[in-house]
């Protein structure tokens, strides 16, 4: 697959992939859970998935991703749990490497430290301007919806 | 910047302090203007700021930044014209990075460039944290109450 950290080289992104389990996942499958701290980045191969966070007791979805989407990147930032969950919508196929893989590569190749974050922080603004269009969006609508 | 950029070390800080600039704005003066390339990334020394999205062709008030906040990464980090557009509340003195200036430190010191961006991914995670609690939050209230935001 094509490497999604936009900064790293080929050599790096080997390196990561060379520390990367495949797992696979049926429909409806958990692969991230609001509150939970995972273990280790997601990166999804095939598949579908939608992001959900919990309101009150009901599932508010949020977005619908596929290939190439990275997950738990927030949660390696921080050390904080995940905030919102991430459901197979299909059979799904993810990479995924443990906190412990990235972080031994970082100390063996200093360089890629600077351009992982680099690449993480670039994800990390694409996301940021997409949720806060939605939420002006969002807002739109149900003041549209409230003037009716 | 060390509240905002926790992981630059004062060595780093040395370095990076003679490539910043620092800026005054006027109460009321637009810093950025949606849509429009921002000359760079900012960190509020002194003030406010109202950061404000067009909706339907009215500004809509999305948050005040005060001190120690940080605005501008997207432009910053993607070249992209800016999403919102931020203008002093108050008169504001603001700490800009421009990538012009700091991209040839980044050569010079890939120490500080580790650190800087390990930095910047911190901000940019915790700000999509209260974010996407709000997207769940305007979602629901299509279903309910009057969405709470101001329009200018």
């Amino acid at each position: 697959m094509d490497n999604p950290f936009k900064y790293l080289r080929t050599a790096e992104w080997q390196a990561l992939l060379s520390r990367a389990q495949i797992k696979d996942f049926g429909p409806d499958e958990v692969l991230l859970e609001e509150g939970h701290k995972p273990g280790g980045i997601i990166i999804i191969r095939s598949g579908e998935v939608k992001v959900c966070r919990d309101h009150s007791g009901f599932q508010i979805a949020l977005a619908e991703e596929g290939p190439g989407t990275i997950f738990g990147e927030m949660s390696f930032i921080e050390s904080e749990p995940a905030n919102a969950s991430v459901i197979t919508l299909s059979k799904v196929e993810i990479l995924y490497i443990t906190h412990e893989h990235v972080q031994s590569i970082i100390r063996e190749n200093p360089g890629f430290y600077g351009r992982f974050f680099q690449s993480l922080a670039y994800i990390l603004s694409q996301r940021l301007r997409e949720t806060t269009g939605q939420v002006t969006r969002n807002s739109d609508d149900a003041w549209a919806t409230a003037n009716d | 910047m060390e509240k905002i950029l926790p992981y630059i070390d004062p060595e780093s800080q040395a370095l990076l302090r003679p490539k910043t600039q620092l800026a005054r704005a006027k109460a009321g003066q637009y810093i950025v203007r949606e849509g429009k390339p921002a000359s760079g990334l900012f960190i509020i020394q002194r003030g406010a700021v109202d950061i404000l999205r067009n909706m339907g062709g009215n500004e809509l008030f999305v948050t005040t930044l005060e001190k120690d906040a940080l605005f501008g990464e997207s432009a910053f980090l993607e070249s992209l014209p800016a999403s919102a557009s931020a203008r002093a509340r108050v008169d504001t003195d603001l700490m800009v990075f421009t990538p012009q200036k700091i991209s040839l430190l980044f050569e010079e010191s890939p120490e500080l460039f580790s650190q800087f961006f390990r930095s910047l991914a911190l901000q940019l995670s915790r700000k999509l944290r209260v974010a996407t609690g709000e997207a769940g939050n305007t979602t629901n209230d299509k279903f309910g109450d009057m969405p709470t935001w101001e329009i200018l």
